[in-house]
């Protein structure tokens, strides 16, 4: 039996300034991701006209208009020119997660990618907070209902960032472990139950084929997209009421 | 584990880094290539979509200025035909009731006319007769008298006889 390594992302090389950046599969499946989504983008808003037609300029209105429908009822009209950047945490998040179907490593699975777009979120969320209220404002918001509540309140606003960086970088990193562990428990089982079929036959791990599929379609698919609304959903609703907040 | 691969969980600087880069970085690529032109193309077909229903406003507007012109025109016509009937009748009986005054007319000159001329022949019938009567009555006192009468003579004698009778 094989031995199971979970592991992060590959480091591909080095980049020796700084103390040495490291590149891994993540950073290159992201940009590759940016890039499709790039494409798409052209692709999708090529001869787009006033007069509609083409499959391809509904797609791309469909989109839009649900992003735009999605800021405004969360988080008002005001916030209209955020729709960008949801689109972006929506579409970065699942494509993201959906490269693992096509056997990447999905850069959801790192948590470096997620901590990163979790304090963006947590930063506009600060600053939302201090525009509203000011920084004094802001400050006293620490001390309430009562004094003694400050460091409470500090580990609730602390929590923010890190709840939402491990709530999706758990569930990625759960369907990839559950993926390698099934798989490898079907492996296993394949070799114990048809290991003595001749030759090369008895090697082939037929119960790895069909299953994981079955596994895909939840962690891969359905999870993909869950968490990308989830977490578009939470970045839109903290602003939101970051602003609104007395 | 081999070096070649980072661990399960880990943090490093460059990658968060990295991330918040690539999220902006799609920001921006979203808003330049899907939605800029997504909003543009939306709003030139609100343009047109308002400017069609302006237009159809502005045609049915018009529509609705003409049916009235043309009512108010039948109207008009209506009336007008009317006057023309009123104006024609009107006029018929002036000249039939010219017709008849004039027929009436002439018929009295007429009556008149055949009154005198009776009157004259009448008159003149009578002169005649006078005429011969005192001829006549000349003729027979000749031959009564036997002797031949002056009839200028007698003429007013014989006259006056006469307009005795």
């Amino acid at each position: 039996m094989d031995s199971i390594n979970i592991t992060g992302a590959k480091i591909l090389f080095t980049i020796p300034v700084f103390g040495g950046i490291r590149i891994t599969e993540t950073q290159v499946n992201s940009w590759i991701v940016i890039l499709g989504i790039f494409i798409l983008c052209l692709i999708l808003t090529r001869g787009m006209s006033s007069r509609g037609g083409s499959k391809r300029q509904v797609v791309a209105e469909w989109i839009v208009e649900q992003v735009t429908k999605l800021v405004k009822e969360n988080m008002g009209e005001e916030f209209l020119p955020w729709a960008p950047f949801v689109c972006a945490i929506l579409g970065l998040s699942a494509f993201s997660s959906l490269t693992a179907l096509l056997g990447m490593y999905p850069p959801t699975a790192d948590l470096n990618t997620i901590a990163g777009w979790s304090i963006l979120v947590f930063s506009l969320i600060t600053f939302y907070k201090i525009k509203t209220n000011g920084f004094l404002g802001y400050l006293k918001g620490y001390t309430e209902p009562i004094k003694i509540f400050t460091p409470f309140n500090i580990l609730s606003e602390l929590g923010t960032p890190i709840s939402m960086t491990f709530r999706h970088f758990g569930n990625v990193v759960s369907g990839v472990v559950i993926s390698t562990l099934v798989y490898a428990a079907l492996a296993s089982l394949s070799t114990l139950l048809l290991g003595w079929l001749p030759g090369l036959l008895g090697k082939i791990p037929f119960l790895q084929v069909g299953v994981p599929a079955v596994l895909s379609i939840y962690f891969d698919v359905f999870s993909s997209c869950m968490q990308a609304f989830i977490f578009a959903m939470l970045t839109m609703l903290y602003i939101g009421s970051a602003a609104k907040s007395e | 584990m081999s070096g070649e691969y980072l661990e399960l969980i880990s943090l490093d600087v460059w990658h968060i880094v990295a991330s918040i880069l690539n999220l902006l970085i799609l920001t921006l690529i979203l808003k330049k290539f899907l939605f800029k032109p997504v909003q543009k193309m939306l709003a030139e077909r609100q343009g047109q979509v308002d400017q069609l229903y302006r237009e159809a406003e502005d045609s049915r507007a018009r529509a609705e200025e003409d049916k009235a012109l043309y009512s108010q025109k039948l109207a008009g016509a209506v009336e007008e035909a009317e006057g023309i009937v009123r104006s024609a009748s009107q006029r018929a009986d002036r000249q039939s009731d010219e017709i008849l005054a004039d027929a009436h007319r002439r018929a009295a000159e007429t009556v008149k006319q055949a009154e005198e001329e009776i009157e004259q022949a009448k008159k003149k019938a009578m002169d005649e007769l006078k005429n011969e009567v005192a001829g006549i009555s000349v003729q027979i006192a000749e031959s009564v008298v036997g002797r031949e009468l002056n009839g200028d003579d007698h003429r007013q004698l014989i006259d006056s006889f006469i307009d005795k009778l």
